[in-house]
Order: C-alpha cells, then sequence, then structure tokens
C-alpha cells in the first residue's frame, strides 16, 4: 500500500475524476451548478502535494466546457465572469497538460483509474490504507460507472448538460456520497452569496478587516436591514407631518417632483405625529381642520396668518424628529 | 442589477399614484391613517417594482392586500400588468399561506421540537456553538424580511440582496422628498 501510496506523489496524475451524477437526488436543485472555484480551492488542496498551478490548469480546462454551457440562469453574472477570466488566464499554460490529460482519458484501463480515485477519496494523509479500502468497497460499482460515464459526458456536455443535473466535483481528501456533495453544494452556494452582500452592506468590506464568517455577516446584515426599515418608517412620519393629505396631495408631490426649486409649494405644516410628548397637537390638529377649506379658494393671506403658528410648529418638529431617532 | 435611477423613478411614480388614490378615497384622515396610507403605498410601490418576480415582493404584497383599502391601491398601481399576476396575489391573500408551505412549517416544528425533547449528552464544540449562532441570527433575518419564514437559507439570503436594494431606494426617494419639502418650508414663501 505504501509503494502504491508513494506512486500517486511522483506520478503526477491530474486526472480527478471525482464528478458524481446526482440523478435521483431526493434534494431537488433545479438548474445546473458547476463549482466555480475550483481553480482556487484546487491550489488550496494541492499545494503540499503537487504544483498549485499545474492542477489548477488540469482542472479548469476541464471543466470549461462544462462551465461554460451549463451555469444556471439564477446564478449572478459574476460568477460566469470568474470562472472564464479564471480559465483564460490558464488556458495559455494549459496546453501541453491538456495532451496529456488527452491521453489519459483515452485509457481503455477503467480499473486502474478506479484505483487512483478511490485511493484519493480517503483522507489526505499517506496512511490512508484502511479507509481507502472501505471507501473503495463502497464506491467501486459507483466510480466505474462513473467513469465511463464521465468520458461520454465530457464528450457530449453540451447536450446533456441542462436537464436538472447538478454535476459536482468531489475534491481530494472529501468524501463523495450524494449527501455531503449536496451539502457543499448548498454550501458553496450560500458563501458565494454572502460574499456578494458584503459589498452591498457599508462596513463589511474594509481591506484589512474583511469580515468572514457566517454570524458576524448575518449581524450586519441584520443590523443594516433593521436600520432601512426604521428610516423608512421614520422617513413616512416625517413626510406626514409635512405635508398636507388633501385633495391635492398627488398635486404636491407632482410639483415637488418637476420643479422642486421653483414652485411654491402651499405647504401647512400640519401637527407632528401622534407621540405623547407634544401636548399641543391636538389642539392644533382642531386649528387646521379648518384649513382646506380656506385653502381650496387659494387664500393666501390665511397662509401668512399662520406664520408664528408655523414656526412653533417647525421647532416642535425638530424636536420631535431628534426623539424620533432614538426610539 | 437594475440602473438604481430607474428604480427610484419607478417607485416614486407608483408611490404617487398610490397616494392619489388615497386621497381620493378619503378627505380628510387622521395623523395615523395618513402616515399608515403613506406608508403602505410606499411598500406597495416598492414590491410592485419587482413585480412578484422575487419571493419578498408576493409575499409584502399579499400581506398588505389583506386589507381591504388597500385592494385597490394594488389594483391600480399593478394596474397596466396582466391579470394573472393580480389574481395570484389576491388569491394568496385570501387562502394564508399555501398548503405546502404550511407543510414545511410543520414539519419543521415537529423537528426542532424532537431535538429538544431528545437530551442525549451531546458534545458541546465550538462547531455546534457556530451553528447554533448562525442558526439563531438566520431566524432573526427570517422574521426580518417579508415572507422569510417559509424559505431555505441560500434563497433567503438572495431575497435579503434584493430587498436591501430595494429598501435603500426607498429610502433614497423619501428622504429627497422630505428634504424638498422642509426646504420649501423652511425658506421664505413667494406669495402664489
Amino acid at each position: 500500500m505504501a509503494a502504491f501510496s508513494s506512486y500517486q506523489l511522483q506520478h503526477t496524475n491530474p486526472f480527478l475524476l471525482d464528478t458524481v451524477f446526482l440523478p435521483s437526488s431526493p434534494i431537488k436543485m433545479s438548474g445546473f451548478l458547476e463549482e466555480p472555484n475550483n481553480s482556487c480551492t484546487v491550489q488550496n488542496c494541492f499545494s503540499q502535494f503537487y504544483q498549485p498551478e499545474f492542477h489548477s490548469n488540469v482542472i479548469v480546462h476541464e471543466n470549461n466546457p462544462n462551465i461554460t454551457t451549463t451555469l444556471s440562469h439564477d446564478e449572478p453574472n459574476s460568477v460566469t465572469n470568474k470562472s472564464t477570466s479564471s480559465s483564460s488566464s490558464l488556458d495559455m499554460d494549459s496546453s501541453s497538460v491538456t495532451d496529456k490529460i488527452e491521453s489519459e482519458n483515452n485509457k481503455p484501463n477503467v480499473t486502474h483509474m478506479d484505483k487512483k480515485r478511490k485511493s484519493r477519496e480517503g483522507s489526505p494523509s499517506r496512511s490512508s490504507a484502511h479507509s481507502k479500502g472501505d471507501n473503495g468497497k463502497r464506491k467501486k460499482s459507483n466510480s466505474k460507472l462513473v467513469a465511463k460515464d464521465e468520458k461520454k459526458e465530457e464528450k457530449k456536455a453540451n447536450e446533456e448538460a441542462p436537464y436538472g443535473y447538478i454535476h459536482v466535483r468531489a475534491r481530494r481528501g472529501q468524501a463523495t456520497d450524494s449527501h455531503s456533495l449536496a451539502e457543499r453544494v448548498r454550501r458553496e452556494k450560500i458563501s458565494e452569496r454572502m460574499k456578494t452582500l458584503q459589498s452591498l452592506v457599508p462596513g463589511c468590506d474594509k481591506v484589512n478587516n474583511k469580515v468572514t464568517g457566517k454570524a458576524l455577516m448575518l449581524d450586519e446584515i441584520i443590523n443594516y436591514v433593521q436600520s432601512l426599515q426604521n428610516q423608512v418608517e421614520f422617513l413616512s412620519m416625517k413626510l406626514t407631518s409635512l405635508n398636507p393629505m388633501y385633495y391635492d396631495f398627488g398635486m404636491d408631490l407632482d410639483a415637488l417632483m418637476v420643479r422642486p426649486d421653483d414652485q411654491a409649494v402651499e405647504v401647512i405644516p400640519n401637527t407632528n405625529s401622534g407621540y405623547p410628548l407634544l401636548d399641543n397637537s391636538a389642539s392644533l390638529m382642531f386649528q387646521q381642520a379648518h384649513f382646506p377649506n380656506s385653502i381650496s379658494q387659494g387664500n393666501g393671506q390665511l397662509l401668512w396668518g399662520a406664520d408664528d403658528l408655523r414656526q412653533k410648529i417647525i421647532d416642535q418638529s425638530g424636536f420631535s424628529n431628534n426623539f424620533c431617532s432614538f426610539h | 442589477m437594475r440602473n438604481p435611477s430607474s428604480l427610484k423613478q419607478e417607485f416614486l411614480k407608483k408611490w404617487i399614484k398610490g397616494l392619489q388614490i388615497c386621497s381620493a378615497t378619503k378627505k380628510k384622515m387622521s395623523i395615523m391613517e395618513r402616515r399608515k396610507a403613506i406608508k403602505v403605498s410606499a411598500d406597495i410601490a416598492m414590491a410592485s417594482t419587482r413585480k412578484s418576480t422575487t419571493y419578498w415582493s408576493h409575499a409584502l404584497m399579499a400581506n398588505a392586500s389583506k386589507d381591504d383599502t388597500n385592494k385597490i391601491i394594488i389594483e391600480n398601481i399593478l394596474g397596466n400588468d396582466d391579470d394573472n399576476s393580480k389574481r395570484i396575489i389576491f388569491k394568496k391573500a385570501s387562502m394564508g399561506i399555501s398548503m405546502s408551505q404550511k407543510r414545511i412549517v410543520r414539519s419543521k416544528k415537529i423537528v426542532r421540537n424532537s431535538c429538544k425533547i431528545s437530551r442525549r449528552a451531546r458534545k458541546i464544540s465550538p462547531s455546534t456553538i457556530a451553528k447554533k449562532l448562525v442558526k439563531k441570527r438566520t431566524q432573526v433575518l427570517k422574521s426580518l424580511v417579508p415572507g422569510g419564514e417559509y424559505m431555505d437559507d441560500a434563497s433567503l439570503i438572495k431575497e435579503t440582496l434584493d430587498y436591501i436594494i430595494s429598501l435603500r431606494v426607498q429610502v433614497d426617494v423619501m428622504r429627497h422628498l422630505a428634504n424638498n419639502a422642509s426646504h420649501e418650508i423652511n425658506d421664505p414663501k413667494t406669495s402664489s
């Protein structure tokens, strides 16, 4: 066993054959997902054993037909851009590598490849002998089918692509039963979206203080959503105190929209919100109940008469607004 | 993502429409009613910019249309769109949450209760603590986002993304409006 494992080390076999079809997965995943982060993660896994660029070339190039044709429609565009850009950057180096891949691909020696794959399915440490045995027995039938299917799949990747299957590639040293694969797909979806959220929520994307980890990110998100909702409440309150809601409410807003500077808006500042802080609000409300009749006649004099009243209200509104922000 | 300024214009137009309808139906409203009308029409306008493509907008409109007065607003705001979406929203509102979602909620409750009941000695590793924290926070987030209780984690995050953008648009528009209106008050008026 030791001899065999050392053979792996020397013979840089780029053939990571752990694609698994999930045709009958109980978890219904619509769309088609290839792992677009393969190049980066492969580097992490392999840095200890192999040259990283070598393998990232390989993986990306192998994935290329799959990725470009089979990304699901509702994935954000950033995903496709990432994958295609990474693949294009590495394409130049991969020409020699690809020849090797294809030669390996066409090897009729399925069982040989099976053994390598099985051993890779175990833990990354060299002492994976016993686990390899168990894994091998369980996965033997699967992997044989997978090897054949994968050849076919790579050749006609375009046709088989988007029919409800999720193609996942298990990396080295990770379990390959369907449940954990599905788990991993789900986890990566989530982490990807977290990343886009990081750019959106302020305070999360400082260069030196990148908040990774779901809990902290979720904390930030929750705070932000709550603050936005509070702002909406507060602003709607402010707007009620500023604008009369009479028959010409709509017209007022139209005027504001069209020419916010010129128009002299006939705004009578009404009382503030029904906060119990202000006692005069009730009395003012009764007074201004008479105003709509006067306004309808376009009577400007009454407006000016209410000037000092308005000043009082403005002061009060400023006061109450400060109070609002602390609730 | 959409262009934010076009979103803002769309939102503003729909909001004004809703407010006009509100003021047309009721001549005199109290303060609280006005505030509620403003907020509700803003919410509906915001949700209708997404036109039920996202889950939260659908849920928001469904909740809003439970109240009869809002139904008129919704109908008029959605006016030009096809009748299908309107019908779906009203039906959903009347039915409450659909049967499948009820099943999901019920089964989740059962699982949660059974986990609480089985008090085996569980190892308290840092990963479980982290998972618990994350779980708590997703619960909170689900309560915040409208219609969030019936979504799984991944789509929940997508919905919050969308929701945050729309909320931002809403806040921006309202703030501009409020600033302009307050400037009009504070500046000396020319006689009309």
